[in-house]
Parts: C-alpha cells; sequence; structure tokens
C-alpha cells in the first residue's frame, strides 16, 4: 500500500540527506515525532469512524508538533521537563487511540464472522424449507 | 477499510514525514551518544587530576629535601675550601719563608768588591799578602750574619738564594754557594727595612769597617722594589724526617 511505500520513502531520504541533527536540535525533534504519531494514531481511528476530516488531521499533525517543541522550549528556560507532560498526555493518547482501533477492527471482523456464519445458517435454513 | 483517497494520502504525506523525522532522530542519537562519554570522563579527569596534585606534591617536597642536601653539601665543601684555601695560605707562607719562591720587597744591594790594590799588592799603603785583598767566606757569611740580625727576610748572593741549607764556602778563588761557584764581585741583595739594613752595616766597628781594614770596597744600594729569584736547587731531604707524626723525639 501507499502508505508502507511513503514509510520507506522517508527512511531513505532520512539516510540520503547529510544533514546531521545537533544535540540541541534533537530534544525538540524528539517530542516532535511523539506529537505526530499521536495526531497519526487520531486520523486512523476518525477515519474508522467515518469522522475524517482532513483540514483537521493536518493542522492538528502540525500544530501539536510545534506546540510540543514550544512547551519543550519554554520547560528548558524555566527549568522545568514541561516535555514530561506532552510525552505523558501524547502517549496516553496513543494508547487511546490504538486501544480504539483495535476494538473497532475487531468488531468489525467479529461481525463480518458473524455474518458469513447467518448467511450459512439462513442458507441451509431455507434449504430445508 | 481504508479507500477515501483524500485519507491515504494525507496520511501518507504525514507518514513520510515522520519516518524522515525519525531517521533523523536515530542518526542525531547516535551521533551525540559520544557525549555521555565526556561527562563520564569528568570523572576519569578529576580522579587523574588528583593524581597529578599528588605527584606535585610529592615532588615538591623532594625537591625540598634535594635543595637542603645541595645547601649542606655546598656548606661542606665551601668549609673545604676555606679549609684548603688555609692549607693554601700556609704553603705559600712555608715557600716563602723556606725561600722557594720569587720574592719581591724594599731592601738593599750591597756590593762587595775584591780589594783595589790586589793586583797591585799594595792594600792602603800596606804591601800585603795577595790572598788577604780578596774577599773570603767568612767575609760574606758576616755580611749575611749582620744582615739577618737586622731583620733581613731574604737573601742572595750572585743571584743565588740562601735558604736554611745553603753553604758559602771558599773554593780555591771563588765560593761555593748552593753547590754553585761564584766569583768577585760579589753582590748581596737582601729585602727588610732598607734603614735598618744599611746602618746595621754601617755601625762603627761593624761589617764594612771590618772589611775596610783589608782594602774591601762595599757599596750599599736602597731599592723599592727589589726582586730576589727563588732557591733552584734539589730539596730533597735524606736523613730529616717529619717528627710531628708521633715520632720518637730524643
Amino acid at each position: 500500500m501507499i502508505l508502507i511505500i511513503a514509510v520507506l520513502m522517508g527512511i531513505f531520504a532520512g539516510i540520503i540527506v547529510p544533514y546531521n541533527l545537533g544535540s540541541e536540535q534533537v530534544i525538540y525533534v524528539a517530542i516532535g515525532i511523539v506529537a505526530a504519531l499521536d495526531s497519526v494514531f487520531g486520523g486512523v481511528h476518525a477515519h474508522l469512524n467515518k469522522n475524517f476530516n482532513i483540514y483537521i488531521f493536518i493542522s492538528g499533525f502540525f500544530v501539536n508538533a510545534l506546540l510540543a517543541m514550544l512547551l519543550t522550549y519554554i520547560g528548558n528556560m524555566l527549568g522545568v521537563s514541561l516535555s514530561l507532560a506532552a510525552v505523558v498526555v501524547f502517549g496516553v493518547r496513543i494508547f487511546n487511540n490504538s486501544a480504539k482501533i483495535r476494538h473497532i477492527i475487531l468488531k468489525k471482523y467479529m461481525q463480518k464472522k458473524n455474518n458469513r456464519s447467518d448467511e450459512g445458517v439462513s442458507q441451509t435454513g431455507s434449504a430445508e424449507q | 477499510m481504508i479507500k477515501n483517497y483524500k485519507f491515504q494520502l494525507s496520511m501518507a504525506v504525514v507518514v513520510f514525514i515522520l519516518s524522515f523525522a525519525v531517521c533523523w532522530q536515530i542518526k542525531g542519537v547516535r551521533s551525540h551518544k559520544s557525549e555521555p562519554e565526556i561527562s563520564a570522563r569528568i570523572n576519569v579527569l578529576q580522579s587523574e587530576l588528583k593524581n597529578e596534585i599528588d605527584k606535585n606534591s610529592n615532588l615538591t617536597a623532594e625537591n625540598e629535601t634535594l635543595k637542603a642536601q645541595i645547601e649542606n653539601y655546598r656548606n661542606r665543601s665551601a668549609l673545604a675550601e676555606d679549609t684548603s684555601k688555609l692549607i693554601q695560605t700556609d704553603l705559600k707562607a712555608a715557600e716563602l719563608f723556606a725561600g722557594l719562591t720569587d720574592v719581591v720587597g724594599p731592601g738593599i744591594i750591597v756590593e762587595i768588591k775584591d780589594s783595589a790594590g790586589v793586583r797591585s799588592g799594595t792594600v792602603n799603603g800596606f804591601t800585603m799578602d795577595a790572598n788577604f785583598g780578596i774577599v773570603h767566606d767568612d767575609q760574606l757569611l758576616m755580611f749575611l750574619n749582620e744582615l739577618r740580625a737586622s731583620g733581613a727576610e731574604a737573601l742572595s748572593l750572585n743571584d743565588e738564594r740562601i735558604i736554611a741549607t745553603s753553604e758559602i764556602r771558599c773554593a780555591g778563588p771563588t765560593v761555593s754557594v748552593n753547590n754553585t761557584k761564584k766569583g768577585a764581585p760579589f753582590v748581596i741583595r737582601a729585602i727588610g727595612d732598607p734603614d735598618t739594613l744599611e746602618s746595621a752595616l754601617r755601625i762603627s766597628g761593624g761589617a764594612i769597617d771590618q772589611v775596610g781594614l783589608y782594602g774591601i770596597e762595599v757599596t750599599v744600594k736602597r731599592a723599592d722594589a727589589l726582586n730576589i729569584g727563588k732557591y733552584t736547587g734539589a730539596s730533597m731531604f735524606k736523613y730529616a724526617a717529619d717528627a710531628s707524626k708521633g715520632g720518637a723525639a730524643e
């Protein structure tokens, strides 16, 4: 699927580009990645719920990442690890979203299974009448 | 399930960016993994520094000890130097006293000539034996004795330094001094107080008067810086030995 291709291309591009992150920037990029992951999971969940809105998804992706970086920067200035808050929140949301996605997928799978067995039962039933 | 193309496209873009960032992040973290080692090295450096400081203080203490030792040796060698200087001074004084060095000082030059009448056979109007008018060893000895008695510190006869073992002895028509034959005129150089020396010779009835009876002519000259050469003969004793080292004295 296109997603897998996208992942592979991303990795490839990351290896190719010669720019190396400075030790300062590593912290911010880390928190940005966590925020991005959260918005990806949120987007998948919304799509499965037929609630997917492309604008919300894209804006959420960038805003979350930037907000997380900003929070980390302020935390560094204040001497408080605000990045911890971002990590906790995003982690919780990732687990929540992934759990919901799992439920939906499993329900759909089980419904499909039930439908098939129902159809089989009803067919044999009609055959008997 | 995942059919909506909008969803797929946007998700693909986001996932692309995400994987790109993850790749960078992993590279960055790996390249900066060496940095924690630097802070770990601080401990190593600290202990190394402490070691160096301890070594340094030990070396400083050793340096002090060695300096004190050197000072000690210097002091001892300076003492030894002084001792050797003392010995040197004593040696020089002894050599001076023994007549083994050239000396210079104020004094007189006494010239003693045979009587002019020796050739003519007449001395002071008296006809004399030729033997009479020449200078004899005992007369020279008298002169030397007089000069010594008046404080002469160095004496030489015809450039032969008179030392304790010097002989002045008749040897035919000449005189033997330090085993060297010397003839008239005789020149005695004496270093001492010129006034004392000259007046001692000139006292009435003194050396000059006595030899004057025989017509021997004596001239005395004064000098401010008289040079007298050193004794140049052998100085080995065959019989006399140092008696100061617990030798049996009789």
